[in-house]
């Protein structure tokens, strides 16, 4: 059914030479709701995490804000509870033991400011084995496809971490260091390896086949033009069993949020999860609260097979262009102290050296330190251990 | 000539009587009309008074012997359409009419019954039977029924109105006298009746385009007088439309507004062809969502409470290409009515209005057509007599080429193909005086495939008609009407293999009904009848395209359901100045088997979770029965001939349901039948307008007001989904409605500058307060329809600089509609997300638009092979970039806003047009 919604925002690009598709910038929303935002499901199998924050401000471009020191109970059918215990950032914990796959499980929440919140009691579901992770080289870019199969789910929700190698612009082959430059003979910042979470809601039904078979349930397209295909790329993807009423809570989040923007659109409409403030019950709370056990599988595929053009170099979001300047070595009396004053800060990094047969050294290339180190994007330069 | 024939009469007055039995006996071989008389006069004592010019087609060619003059004349005349009569010695010759050798019987008001009259009349052989009179010269006086001495009381006159050049009839033409002033208009197929006192009248009969007529008429008793009017040609200074002036404040009825196809066809269109639904668009009280939408609104009302209606024929799509194209070929379409308060009796079925296209039935008298080019569309219309005066056909035909346009995408999507086309054919046929059949047929087909999505989409309208109108006697007429009416569409999906699939989903209506009008006398005319419509709706069939492909075949229920109703109403002229118009429809609507229908708990939410059992019904059985009565009642009062005031109230009842996420009508949409679980929609509606025409009806103005009330219009919980679903009542909300508004209209019909200006304040409110159907909507509290615009100002004007040269301009202002804004972000799934705000609670900006056409016509010489003209034009001409939506998107972890518009820049058009 999917596809008859794909089908209409397809129509809409009949019309693209006729029409007009222009930055909006919605008249200032004073006074933005504070509301609760759930994240996370009880999970049978391995740790459950539950992050609290706050909504905030459509214009606000800070983080949303945690809700630290709240109080949360995992709750089953047979009245006991377990509380979770709290990290940073909103972030609570519990361990998978001691919950049972045959129970029915909810969660209670208690914030500092004595609001009480309780979700409803939904039945642990057993996720399936994925199958086989399959992709496709399309559009200069790979699709990447889930396959399961089961005897009783319908529904699934799926998620990933994705990591793969990039690279700085400039290699490095002269280091500054004690105040001075030295040659160094392998560059330990210019390869990074990088692990992101997925982003996008990827949903799958098998409701209307004949066997609650998933095949090619597309999760994620990486475009070529991200770069990321450019030296292997490793998927973990995660894959969680839902029931119906969950697959509606997530196919209306993602159709509202993912979705919009075609002639033929449904209209928005608040996602009502199953979560809801007992001390003030017209109070919206955000998010869902399933339980299920999780299935992962990860897949690494080498860069031969993507027969597709990636950039040399991605720079981190919001730099400057790179480009090479030069130090010189004359007037050598100043030298040193031109390097101190240069390098120590660390905004600039050498790249190497330039000499000449006839004049031997006459400076070194610097660039900015994000077109040297590649840690500036956000990555590590060790490499995981899965990574071949 | 008439004091010339009143003179004889006069003098024929005082002679006596003297009958002369002198014969005549002769050979006439190829006699003219002077030779002939000088024979006749030299054989008898016969006087003749005649004008020779009036015989010139006269050949005298027979021989006689010792036969009486009224004998020889008789033979003389016979098959032409000349006329004697005799008066003494006097012999008075005339064509088509009989000159009365008697004074009518009130020509002097004190001697209304003379005798002595009644002796010396002559009765001729044509009035011995009640013959249908064509009139079609002015100065002639015409005889209506069996002349008599009783004029007192009322005799009844009908007959039908038609157009002197191609044999159409001529629809919602004045037919009047004015001393007393009595009126009535011909209906659509050009007839009218009119009871009128007995004696001489002078019958007016102005119509739409034509050159007004008047006919002196002595009439005696009832009878039938047909009238064929000539096109006006416009001189350059008094130019175009007269289109029913003074209609618009002598008719009973509110919110009524009609176009003709000229009108229509001034109005600068996108792509440059006359489109039907956008001129809708520009009358008081009628809105869009937007550009590309295919339906309407009417004072409030959602897209699916029209009734339109296509020479009755109900059209479930009325668009191309998803609104940009209305499904109507503008060269078949003779005019449109939108009926939005007063709503006749004899339609039901919809709440808001009713939009009631006809179309022309051809050209009677000689094969012609027309045929025009434009940028995407072509289209070509012939018609002509199969049977000269009887039987006429009518052809159209449009077509795309659009595909050049979609050769202009960007590459993924140059591989996209849209197409369309429709058919018109019409069939009328007059039997005879009493019977005339009508055939229409309508077929329309819209196709797009995308590469893309290797996904294809289709739908069709299929129409088919047959009208038998038969006219008893001058009182009462019937139209009978058997239809099938036939709207599907179909997608299908090939990109996966395993999840190919093909969906249909159809409707499909059988319609029977009969519809009577009676004219019971000059102040009570009866319209009653009775209409069934068999309901099949087939709401989707999910089938594996492929052999590998897994999708499991699904197949919905049909559901039928039968909707009877039986009307009557009654216009009843008070006074002149007075007039009420009051009627009832009792509707009922059965839910039949074969079926299964789901219960579910009372008092919660139906959702999968409360049901509580299926129910099997078999064929034939009524499984559930909703009826009830409608009232429509209006009623106007004149201050003077061109101020009245008219009050109205009207219900209505609904029993299908046009199931849509979106806010225009869309690809997927569903129609659905009432059934156990949905109800039928309710509404009614009270209206009050005043009307004044200024400078001898040059100048119309009304204003209207209303209040609506609408009750279980259906609403979407969040995230409905419409297609294949079994059990659709758990996915929408029963909200009540309320709508007011006002309209007021300037319109100038005549001079070189003719259109008009209307402003509308309107408000559609909906509420969903009770927490056993759903989740409330805005914490229970009324909120903006998505059609919901306050203000809308509309200005369409057209001038014509000479004959061949003219400039139409429209500008369209409104309040933006609608919508719901996101309020807040909140981190979910990785992404920031939005949270979204009470249901409509802002709005768009304000839609502005102008347009500009020019008409230029070629040279007007009657002969000559081909009649052509170009209209150019500018669409959206200062290139506003006008809103159709906003929307939020969640990319790559950023929340952007966006607003879309379409047609975001000037876009002119060129169309080329043939007659022939």
């Amino acid at each position: 059914m999917i596809k008859i919604f794909k089908l209409s925002f397809v129509f809409s690009i009949l019309l693209f030479v006729i029409t007009c598709k222009e930055a909006y910038d919605p008249p200032a929303i004073a006074n933005a709701p504070n509301y609760l935002v759930v994240e996370g499901f009880i999970n049978l199998n391995a740790t459950t995490n539950i992050r609290l924050t706050r909504s905030t401000n459509l214009k606000d471009s800070s983080r949303p804000f945690p809700e630290s020191n709240a109080v949360l109970m995992v709750e089953d059918d047979q009245n006991r509870s377990f509380r979770l215990s709290e990290l940073i950032d909103g972030n609570y914990t519990l361990p998978a033991s001691g919950l049972n796959p045959n129970r029915k499980y909810r969660i209670r929440i208690k914030t500092a400011s004595t609001s009480e919140y309780l979700s409803n009691f939904v039945s642990a579901l057993k996720t399936p084995e994925i199958d086989s992770i399959s992709f496709k080289v399309q559009n200069n870019g790979v699709q990447f496809y889930a396959n399961t199969h089961d005897d009783v789910n319908k529904y699934y929700r799926w998620d990933f971490e994705e990591t793969y190698i990039y690279t700085a612009l400039y290699s490095t082959f002269v280091q500054y260091k004690n105040q001075g430059l030295e040659a160094i003979f392998t560059d330990p910042i210019f390869r990074c390896f990088k692990t992101d979470l997925s982003n996008e809601i990827f949903l799958g039904s098998s409701a209307n086949l004949s066997s609650n078979v998933i095949t090619n349930s597309p999760v994620s397209f990486i475009p070529g033009s991200s770069g990321k295909l450019r030296f292997g790329y490793s998927i973990l993807l995660r894959q969680f069993a839902m029931d119906q009423e969950a697959y509606q809570y997530w196919l209306n989040l993602k159709k509202n949020t993912e979705e919009l923007g075609t002639i033929f659109d449904p209209q928005p409409s608040i996602a009502t999860g199953n979560i809801q403030c007992i001390t003030n019950p017209d109070e919206p709370v955000i998010g869902y609260m399933g339980a299920s056990t999780v299935t992962t599988k990860r897949l690494y595929v080498e860069s031969r097979n993507f027969p597709i053009t990636s950039p040399i170099y991605v720079g981190p979001p919001n730099v400057e262009a790179c480009f090479e300047r030069e130090i010189k070595v004359e007037p050598v009396s100043t030298f040193n102290q031109r390097v101190i004053e240069l390098f120590s800060s660390g905004e600039y990094l050498v790249i190497r050296a330039n000499s000449d047969p006839r004049r031997g050294l006459i400076g070194y290339f610097y660039a900015f330190n994000n077109c040297v180190d590649c840690r500036f994007r956000g990555g590590k330069v060790e490499k995981p251990v899965f990574w071949p | 000539m008439k004091i010339f024939t009143f003179l004889f009469l006069i003098i024929s007055f005082q002679i006596q009587a003297q009958v002369k039995d002198s014969l005549v006996t002769g050979t006439f071989n190829n006699l003219q009309i002077d030779e002939f008389v000088t024979q006749l006069e030299s054989q008898t004592s016969y006087h003749f008074y005649y004008r020779s010019i009036d015989f010139d087609s006269l050949k005298v060619n027979f021989s006689v012997t010792d036969q009486a003059l009224p004998a020889v004349l008789n033979m003389a005349f016979k098959g032409s359409a000349f006329k004697f009569a005799i008066d003494g010695e006097h012999v008075f010759l005339s064509s088509n009419k009989t000159i009365k050798t008697g004074l009518p019987a009130d020509f002097f008001a004190s001697a209304s019954s003379s005798p002595q009259i009644e002796k010396e009349e002559v009765e001729m052989a044509a009035n011995t039977e009640v013959k249908t009179i064509s009139a079609t010269l002015e100065n002639k006086l015409y005889t209506i029924g069996r002349k008599s001495g009783n004029l007192s009381g009322t005799a009844t006159l009908s007959g039908s109105v038609r157009n002197i050049k191609s044999g159409e009839p001529v629809a919602g033409s004045s037919v009047y006298i004015e001393k007393p002033r009595i009126g009535t208009s011909t209906d659509q197929y050009g007839y009218y009746s009119i009871t009128i006192p007995k004696g001489s009248n002078v019958l007016h009969i102005k119509g739409a385009g034509m050159k007004e007529r008047k006919h002196q008429i002595i009439i005696y008793d009832d009878g039938k007088l047909n009238v064929e009017l000539q096109e006006q040609v416009f001189a350059l200074k008094e130019v175009v439309i007269s289109a029913e002036r003074a209609a618009n404040v002598t008719r009973v009825q509110l919110g009524v507004e009609k176009l003709t196809i000229q009108n229509i066809k001034q109005i600068p269109a996108v792509f440059g062809e006359a489109d039907i639904i956008k001129a809708v668009l520009t009358l008081p009280g009628v809105k869009s969502v937007g550009e590309a939408s295919s339906g309407f609104n009417v004072r409030g009302g959602s897209t699916d409470q029209n009734l339109i209606l296509f020479n009755d024929a109900t059209i479930y799509n009325p668009a191309h290409f998803f609104g940009f194209f209305s499904a109507f070929n503008p060269e078949v379409v003779k005019d449109i009515t939108l009926y939005k308060s007063s709503i006749p009796s004899k339609y039901g079925g919809r709440l808001s209005s009713v939009l009631d296209i006809s179309t022309r039935e051809g050209n009677k008298k000689k094969f012609s057509g027309s045929a025009g080019i434009g940028l995407l569309t072509s289209r070509l219309n012939i018609e002509g007599p199969l049977i000269k005066d009887r039987t006429s056909i009518i052809i159209g035909g449009r077509t795309t080429y659009s595909n050049w346009l979609l050769d202009l995408l960007p590459k993924q999507y140059n591989n996209s193909r849209a197409s369309f086309y429709d058919l018109n054919l019409g069939i009328n046929h007059i039997v005879n005086e009493k019977n005339t059949i009508f055939l229409t047929t309508y077929l329309s087909n819209d196709q797009f495939s995308l590469d893309k999505d290797t996904s294809a989409y289709a739908f069709n309208n299929k129409n088919a008609s047959l009208k038998w109108r038969h006219v008893f006697n001058n009182k009462l007429n019937a139209v009978f009407t058997a239809g099938q009416d036939y709207y599907g569409y179909n997608i299908s999906g090939s990109e996966i293999p395993q999840t190919a699939y093909k969906l249909d989903f159809n409707v499909n209506q059988s319609n029977f009904k009969s519809d009577f009008t009676w004219y019971l006398n000059t102040k009570h005319s009866l319209d009653l009848g009775f209409s069934s419509i068999y309901y099949k709706f087939n709401p989707g069939s999910f089938q594996p395209l492929t052999d590998a492909s897994l999708v499991e075949p699904d197949k919905l229920n049909a559901e039928q359901a039968l909707e009877s109703a039986v009307y009557i109403s009654d216009r009843f002229e008070v006074s002149p100045k007075l007039s009420l118009n009051y009627g009832i429809r009792y509707s009922l609507y059965n839910y039949l088997g074969p079926q299964r229908v789901s219960s579910y708990t009372r008092g919660i939410p139906k959702e999968e979770s409360s049901r509580t059992g299926t129910e099997t019904y078999n064929s034939g059985d009524f499984i559930k029965t909703y009826q009830g009565p409608e009232f429509r009642l209006s009623g106007r009062y004149s201050f003077s001939d061109d101020v009245s005031i008219k009050a109205g109230y009207n219900t209505l009842r609904q029993y299908i349901h046009l199931l849509s996420n979106t806010t225009s009508i869309a690809p997927t949409d569903i129609w659905k039948l009432s059934d156990p679980n949905i109800r039928p929609q309710n509404g009614d509606q009270v209206s009050l307008g005043l009307y004044k025409n200024f400078k001898s009806n040059t100048f119309e103005t009304s204003v209207e007001v209303y209040y609506k009330r609408i009750k279980d219009f259906l609403d979407y919980k969040s995230g409905a989904s419409m297609v294949m679903n079994p059990n659709i009542e758990t996915d929408v909300l029963n909200t009540k409605g309320k709508a007011y508004g006002v309209e007021a209209l300037i319109k100038k019909s005549a001079g070189k500058l003719n259109g008009w200006l209307s402003y509308t304040y309107s408000r559609t409110l909906l509420k969903m307060d009770d927490p056993q159907i759903g989740t409330l909507i805005n914490q229970g509290r009324f909120y903006p329809a998505n059609y919901d615009k306050p203000h809308d100002l509309n200005l369409t004007s057209n001038y014509r600089f000479s004959h061949r040269f003219s400039f139409s301009f429209n500008a369209l202002y409104s309040t933006g509609r609608p919508i719901t804004l996101p309020i807040a972000k909140y981190d979910y799934a990785g992404s920031p997300r939005v949270l979204y705000s009470d249901r409509n609670a802002f709005r768009i900006a304000d839609y502005f638009r102008t347009d500009f056409s020019i008409i230029i016509d070629g040279n007007h010489k009657v002969k000559q092979l081909t009649h052509n003209s170009w209209t150019f034009g500018v669409y959206n001409l200062t290139g506003r970039n006008n809103v159709f939506s906003t929307f939020f998107a969640s990319e790559k972890g950023a929340i952007n806003g966006y607003q879309l518009s379409i047609f975001a820049s000037a876009l002119p058009f060129v169309n080329f047009n043939i007659r022939f």
